[in-house]
C-alpha cells in the first residue's frame, strides 16, 4: 500500500509538470505575448521590449520554463492584468466557494442516483427501467444552462420556490446561509452527474449481480434485498468512489457554466469574467488549479478505492 | 457450456434491434439530418441579410412559421442552416477525437512499460484540465470558426477515448491469436493494426458515438459562453444563448425550438450508442 | 427410505432447445450419486434445477422434490428456506465463489445466520469449528483472513465448509475440483468421502470425469443430450458399461500404459531447442530458477507441472516471448538472447505454438482461410494463390472439411478451433511445436482425436514438439521423453516409462499417486 501510495504521488507529480508544460506552451500562444496584453495595444515596441526583458520573457525558453514552474508550485500565480490583485488571492478567494457548490452537488446526485440505479438494475428490461433510462438519457443530453433557464422559470418564477440568483455573499457562512438562493445552482450542476452516476451504477449492480459470490450467497438461502445490501452494494462502492474520481474535471466543467448562469462568485465566474477581459493570468492560473485539484481529487478517490478492498489494503501471507 | 466467443454481423444487428431505444435514436437523426440538410431545399430563406423591421416577429406572423429572431431572421430556416453547422462540428470532432484517441491508446496498451507511463501521464494531464476551460482559453486565442472548433474540439476530446482504447488494447496483446502472430514473425504495429483495433472496434464505435454527442454539447457551451461562431453563422447552441438573452420576455420561440432541438439530437446519439453498447457486448446479450 | 432428491420425468428448455429431456434417477440418504457427461449434457441444468436456480427463461417440466417435497413448485420464500439449509451447493470455481470483501469467518456462517437466526458471538465460534471441520490449517487465523489470502484449494474447502454448515441431507457438488491441481483434486475429494462418512450426507457429484468418478461415487448417471443413457453401480458400470457413449467415455480417458512405442527418428543437426540455466523473474517473484533441458531433433517432449509450477513461462521463453533473466536459450542453434526486430523474427518463425485456450486462439474477425493463412502473408511466402492452396492443404491435414475455409470461429466448436489452430501453426513448416496445453480446456472425447491428430501429424512431418500438460495420463499418451516442473525446477526428467513408472522424485511420486485413475477397484485400495 505505501509503495502504491509512491507511485501514485509521483505519477501525479508527473502529471502536475506536464499540465504546467502545456499552461507554458498556452502563455506563449498569447497574441502578441504577455507584454502586449498586459500594455495593450498603444504600447511601443520600445516599452514592450523593457518589459520582456523585466520579466524575463527575452530568456531562453527552458529558462523562463523553469522559472515558470517555480512559480506555479509555489502559487505565484502573478498578478491580474485587469484587477489589481494577485491572481493567487483571487483563486482563493472563489475556489472554496466552487467547492461548495460542486461538493453539494456531489452530494445530491449520489442521493439520488444510488437509489435509482439500484432499482434499475433490480427492475433491468421491465417498463419501469426502460422510462427511467429514457429520462437518464433526456437528462444528459440537456445542455445544463438549458435545463437552469428551465428550472428558473418553473421554480423561481411560476412556483416562487426558489431564487433565481445565487447567493452573493462574500463568506461561505454568507453562501451557505441563502438555501433558497442556493438550490437552483445545485440541482443544475446535479442533474447531469444524477444522469451519469445512475446509468453507472445500474450497470455496476447488474455486473456483480451475475457474480459467482452472489450466486453462492443465494444457493445459501439469502434473499433478494439481502443480497443487494450485503453483497452487490457493497462491491459496486468501489465503483462509485472511481466514479466520482473521474468526474470530477466534468463536474468543474459544469460549475463554469452553472456559476455563468447563476452569477455565482465562484472559479467558473472568476475564470468566465476573465475570459471576457483576456486576463491571461487569472485563465492560466485558474486552469492550473483546477488542473492541480483534479489530480489531487483522483488520487484521494485511488487511495479511498484501496482501503475499502481487502485485496488491497493489506497484505498477510 | 461454451458460447462463441463473439456473435455474427446479423446477430448484432438483431440486438441493436431489440433495444427499441437505438430504434427510436436512428429514426430521430435520419429525421433531424433530412430536416437540417434537405429542409432548405424545400424551405428556403434568406439566413445571410438582416431584416430589422421584421425582427421578433410571433410564430406564425407574414408566413414565419416560427417567427422571426431579434435581428429578422426567419427562426424556421434558421434552425436548418444551424443544425448543419451544429451536426458538422459534432461528427467531425467526434470522428476526429476517436482517430486520435484510438491511435494513441492502442499504442501505449500495446508496448506497455514506459512508453505507455508516458503516454498515460500525458492523457492524464489531459484529463485533468476540463475541455471546457481548454476551449475557452482557445477561443480567447482564435477566433472560432467551423474548422477551428472541430480541430479544437477534437484536440480536447481523445483523452477518453485513449484511455478505453489502451485498456482494449492491454486485453488483447496477450490474446492467443497476437501471440501466434507475432511468432509468425509479425510487427507490433502490425498486430495492432491486423488484430487490436478491429478487435476492439465493438467498443470504438460505440464510445465515438457518445463523443459526437459530447461535442455537440460543447459546442452548445462555448456559444453559451459567448465564444461560438460569430454571426451571420449559425449553430443551435448560439441561437440558444441568443434567445435566453431575451428570456424575461417572453420570445419563448426563440429559447425552446433550437433547445429541443439539440435536446433530441445529443439524445439520438445516447441512444444510438446505448444500442450499440448491447450489441456490440456479448456478455451482456447473454445475460439478456 | 424416503429418497433425499428424485427426478421424476424432468425436462428443461432453453427457447428451442432441450437441455435436459426426460431424467428420471433418485439419490438415497448418505450415497453419493455422480453424474457424468461432456458439456451440453445437461448435467450442470439438472444440478441448478434442485435448488431453483434456473434462469427465469428456463422451461420446466416434471419434477424435482426434497423429501417427498416438490422444488419446482415451491415458492420462493420456501425455496429460500431450502437452499444451503436441505441441500447445499459446491461450484466449481473456488476463485471467484466467495465475495473478495467479506471475511472467510462472515462467508462460514452466513448461512448459519440466515437460516438458524443465531448470534453474531456464536457464528464465530461455529465458524471456526466447520473450518477445523474441513481442514484448514489455523482456523484461528484464517476466520479473520480474506479470500485473497487463501489458496486455490483452501478457497475450496471454505466453499464446502459453507456447504455443510447448516447439517444439508444433500450437497450438490458441480465439478468441484475441475479447476484445481490433482494433488490439491486428490485432497478434496477424500475430504468429500470423509464428510459423508462422518455427517451421512449425500452428495450428487457433477463431473466430467470417470477418474473422479471411480475415485468417490456410490453410483453413476451418465447423461448425454440432456438424457440418462446409463444408471448404475459404480462398479458394475466400470466393469460392464452397456451403453456405447459409457464405453467411449471411458476409452477416451488417458491410461497409464507401460508399452513401449516405438521411439522417435533419430534426427540430424542441432537441438531444436536448449535451454541452460534458464531463470525468469516477474518482479520480486521468481518464476523460473535455473532450468536446462533440450528438444532433440524430431521428438516429443513433455513438460508436466502444476499450476505455477513455470512451465507455460518456459513454453514462452523458448520463442521469445519472454525474455529470461539468467541462461542461455538456443533455437535450432541460435541464442535468442540479444536478438531483436528483424532477426529474432526471423529465427523464432522456425518455431511455432498452440495454445490453451480455443476460445482465445483465433481472432474472432478472421475467417479460418484468413488465419491459416496469416504466417505465410508474414514471412511473405508465395503468392495469393499458392497461400490459399496450402491453406487448403492444412485444413486437409487436421481433418477439417474444406468448406471450413470461409467460416468464422465462433461457427466451429472448440476442438476444431483447436484444428484449425494446428493447421495456423504448421502453416510455415516449423522444425519445433511447442503446445501448451492444446487440450486442456476441451471434452475428454475431444481431447482424444485431437492428440491422435498430433502424434500423427508428428510422425508424418517429423517435427520437434515440446509438449507442455498438467495432465499426466495425456503427457503419457503422447511423449517420448518427460521433464517434471515443481515450483520453477525440473525435479525430474528422463526416458517416458523410466519416470512414470519408477519415479526418481518425491514429488513426481508424490504427483503420479494423486491422478485419478479411471478404475474404482483400484482408486478404493489407495
Amino acid at each position: 500500500m505505501t509503495r502504491y501510495v509512491g507511485v501514485r504521488l509521483l505519477q501525479a507529480i508527473v502529471v502536475i509538470f506536464i499540465v504546467v508544460l502545456i499552461v507554458f506552451f498556452l502563455l506563449h500562444r498569447i497574441p502578441g505575448g504577455p507584454a502586449r496584453g498586459i500594455l495593450g495595444q498603444q504600447a511601443t515596441q520600445q516599452q514592450i521590449d523593457d518589459f520582456n526583458h523585466a520579466q524575463g520573457f527575452d530568456l531562453p525558453l527552458p529558462v523562463q520554463f523553469g522559472r515558470y514552474l517555480g512559480q506555479m508550485v509555489t502559487g505565484d500565480f502573478g498578478d491580474s492584468y485587469v484587477e489589481n490583485q494577485r491572481v493567487g488571492d483571487l483563486v482563493a478567494d472563489r475556489l472554496p466557494k466552487t467547492l461548495v457548490l460542486t461538493g453539494l452537488a456531489t452530494l445530491l446526485a449520489l442521493l439520488v442516483a444510488v437509489p435509482l440505479g439500484v432499482f434499475q438494475a433490480v427492475r433491468r428490461g421491465r417498463a419501469s427501467d426502460h422510462v427511467l433510462s429514457m429520462v437518464n438519457f433526456v437528462l444528459y443530453s440537456t445542455p445544463v444552462f438549458f435545463l437552469g433557464f428551465v428550472l428558473i422559470i418553473v421554480f423561481a418564477q411560476r412556483i416562487p420556490l426558489f431564487s433565481a440568483q445565487a447567493p452573493q455573499g462574500g463568506t461561505l457562512v454568507e453562501i451557505l446561509s441563502d438555501p433558497r438562493g442556493l438550490a437552483l445552482p445545485v440541482i443544475t450542476a446535479a442533474a447531469g452527474m444524477i444522469a451519469v452516476f445512475s446509468r453507472y451504477l445500474r450497470s455496476s449492480v447488474i455486473d456483480n449481480l451475475h457474480e459467482d459470490f452472489v450466486r453462492t450467497a443465494r444457493a445459501k438461502g439469502a434473499s433478494e434485498p439481502y443480497l443487494l445490501r450485503k453483497h452487490v452494494l457493497r462491491n459496486s462502492l468501489t465503483a462509485i468512489v472511481s466514479m466520482i474520481g473521474y468526474y470530477i474535471p466534468v463536474a468543474f466543467g459544469g460549475a463554469l457554466v452553472v456559476e455563468q448562469m447563476f452569477n455565482y462568485p465562484g472559479m467558473g465566474l472568476l475564470f468566465w469574467n476573465a475570459a471576457q477581459r483576456s486576463d491571461f493570468p487569472v485563465l492560466l492560473g485558474v486552469v492550473f488549479v483546477i488542473a492541480v485539484a483534479t489530480v489531487l481529487g483522483s488520487l484521494l478517490a485511488d487511495i479511498a478505492q484501496r482501503l475499502i478492498d481487502p485485496r488491497t489494503r493489506k497484505v498477510t501471507p | 457450456m461454451t458460447a462463441p466467443a463473439r456473435s455474427s454481423a446479423d446477430e448484432r444487428l438483431l440486438a441493436f434491434r431489440r433495444n427499441k431505444l437505438a430504434l427510436v435514436g436512428a429514426a430521430l437523426l435520419v429525421l433531424l439530418v433530412a430536416f437540417c440538410f434537405l429542409g432548405p431545399l424545400v424551405y428556403v430563406t434568406d439566413q445571410v441579410h438582416t431584416v430589422l423591421e421584421a425582427a421578433r416577429l410571433l410564430p406564425g406572423e407574414q408566413g414565419h412559421p416560427l417567427g422571426t429572431d431579434d435581428l429578422g431572421y426567419d427562426v424556421l430556416g434558421r434552425l436548418m442552416a444551424a443544425g448543419q453547422t451544429s451536426l458538422v462540428i459534432g461528427l467531425a470532432a467526434g470522428a476526429l477525437a476517436t482517430v486520435i484517441g484510438t491511435a494513441w491508446g492502442a499504442v501505449a496498451g500495446f508496448y506497455g512499460g514506459w512508453l505507455d507511463a508516458v503516454m498515460m501521464r500525458v492523457v492524464d494531464a489531459g484529463i485533468a484540465i476540463p475541455g471546457l476551460f481548454l476551449l475557452v482559453v482557445a477561443a480567447t486565442l482564435v477566433t472560432p470558426s467551423v474548422p477551428v472548433l472541430i480541430l479544437v474540439i477534437g484536440l480536447v476530446s481523445w483523452l477518453v477515448p485513449a484511455r478505453l482504447m489502451r485498456a482494449e488494447s492491454l486485453a488483447l496483446r496477450s490474446r492467443a491469436y497476437v501471440e501466434a502472430m507475432r511468432l509468425a514473425g509479425g510487427t507490433g504495429l502490425g498486430a495492432i493494426r491486423r488484430h487490436i483495433v478491429p478487435n476492439a472496434i465493438g467498443t470504438v464505435i460505440v464510445n465515438a458515438t457518445f463523443q459526437v454527442a459530447d461535442a455537440i454539447l460543447l459546442v452548445t457551451y462555448v456559444s453559451f459562453l459567448g465564444l461560438g461562431i460569430p454571426p451571420p453563422a449559425a449553430n443551435w447552441g448560439g441561437m440558444l444563448s441568443g434567445g435566453l438573452a431575451y428570456s424575461y420576455d417572453g420570445y419563448w420561440w426563440l429559447i425552446f425550438p433550437p433547445g429541443l432541438l439539440i435536446v433530441l439530437t445529443v439524445c439520438a446519439f445516447t441512444f444510438i450508442g446505448d444500442g450499440l453498447r448491447d450489441a456490440f457486448d456479448v456478455r451482456f446479450r447473454e445475460r439478456a | 427410505m424416503t429418497p433425499v432428491v428424485e427426478f421424476r420425468n424432468l425436462s428443461v428448455r432453453f427457447g428451442d432447445t432441450e437441455a435436459v429431456s426426460d431424467v428420471s434417477f433418485a439419490v438415497e440418504p448418505g450415497e453419493i450419486v455422480a453424474i457424468v457427461g461432456e458439456s451440453g449434457s445437461g448435467k450442470s441444468v439438472s444440478a441448478l434445477t434442485t435448488l431453483g436456480l434456473l434462469p427465469s427463461t428456463a422451461k420446466v417440466s416434471g419434477a424435482v422434490s426434497h423429501a417427498g417435497v416438490p422444488i419446482t413448485s415451491m415458492t420462493p420464500a420456501q425455496l429460500r428456506d431450502l437452499r444451503g439449509n436441505g441441500i447445499a451447493m459446491v461450484f466449481q470455481e473456488p476463485m471467484t465463489a466467495l465475495n473478495p470483501l467479506l471475511t472467510i469467518g462472515t462467508q462460514v456462517a452466513e448461512g448459519l445466520r440466515l437460516h438458524r437466526g443465531i448470534s453474531r458471538a456464536e457464528a464465530a465460534r461455529e465458524a471456526l469449528r466447520l473450518l477445523e471441520l474441513v481442514g484448514i490449517p489455523e482456523p484461528e487465523r484464517r476466520v479473520h483472513q480474506y479470500p485473497h489470502e487463501l489458496s486455490g484449494g483452501q478457497r475450496q474447502r471454505v466453499v464446502i465448509a459453507m456447504a455443510v454448515s447448516c447439517d444439508p441431507e444433500v450437497i450438490v457438488a458441480d465439478e468441484p475440483t475441475t479447476a484445481l491441481d490433482v494433488t490439491v483434486q486428490a485432497e478434496i475429494l477424500a475430504l468429500l468421502r470423509r464428510l459423508r462418512d462422518e455427517l451421512g450426507t449425500a452428495i450428487v457429484l457433477i463431473t466430467h470425469s470417470m477418474g473422479v468418478v471411480a475415485e468417490l461415487a456410490d453410483r453413476v448417471i451418465v447423461m448425454y443430450r440432456g438424457e440418462v443413457v446409463e444408471d448404475g453401480d459404480v462398479f458394475e458400470l466400470f466393469e460392464h458399461p452397456r451403453h456405447a457413449y459409457t464405453r467411449s467415455l471411458l476409452d477416451a480417458v488417458p491410461r497409464f500404459t507401460k508399452d513401449v512405442r516405438p521411439g522417435p527418428a533419430a534426427g540430424e543437426g542441432p537441438a531444436a531447442l536448449q535451454l541452460d540455466g534458464v531463470v525468469v523473474d516477474f518482479g520480486r517473484f521468481r518464476a523460473v530458477e535455473g532450468v536446462t533441458l533440450e528438444v532433440a531433433p524430431g521428438e516429443i517432449l513433455g513438460l508436466v507441472g502444476e499450476s505455477g509450477s513455470g512451465k507455460t513461462t518456459i513454453g514462452r521463453v523458448a520463442v521469445g516471448l519472454v525474455r529470461p533473466s539468467a541462461g542461455s536459450v538456443r533455437l535450432f542453434g541460435t541464442e535468442l538472447n540479444g536478438l531483436r526486430g528483424a532477426a529474432l523474427r526471423t529465427t523464432r518463425a522456425r518455431a511455432a505454438m498452440v495454445f490453451q485456450d480455443p476460445a482465445s486462439s483465433l481472432d474472432p474477425r478472421m475467417t479460418v482461410g484468413d488465419t491459416i493463412a496469416e504466417p505465410m502473408v508474414l514471412q511473405k511466402v508465395g503468392d495469393r494463390l499458392l497461400r490459399q492452396r496450402r491453406a487448403a492443404e492444412l485444413v486437409d491435414a487436421v481433418a477439417l472439411p474444406s468448406d471450413a475455409l470461409s467460416r468464422y470461429p465462433h461457427e466451429l466448436s472448440g476442438g476444431q478451433r483447436q484444428r484449425v489452430s494446428i493447421a495456423r501453426a504448421l502453416a510455415l513448416d516449423p522444425g519445433l511445436l511447442i503446445a501448451d496445453e492444446p487440450t486442456s480446456a476441451l471434452d475428454v472425447s475431444v481431447q482424444a482425436t485431437v492428440l491422435e491428430l498430433l502424434r500423427s501429424l508428428q510422425r508424418e512431418l517429423g517435427f520437434s514438439c515440446l509438449f507442455i500438460s498438467h495432465d499426466l495420463a495425456v503427457v503419457d499418451a503422447l511423449a517420448d521423453r518427460v521433464a517434471v516442473m515443481h515450483r520453477g525446477a525440473v525435479v525430474e526428467s528422463g526416458e517416458r516409462t523410466a519416470v512414470f513408472t519408477e519415479p526418481r522424485d518425491d514429488y513426481t511420486r508424490a504427483l503420479l499417486a494423486a491422478v485419478p485413475v479411471p478404475d474404482p477397484r483400484a482408486q478404493r485400495k489407495r
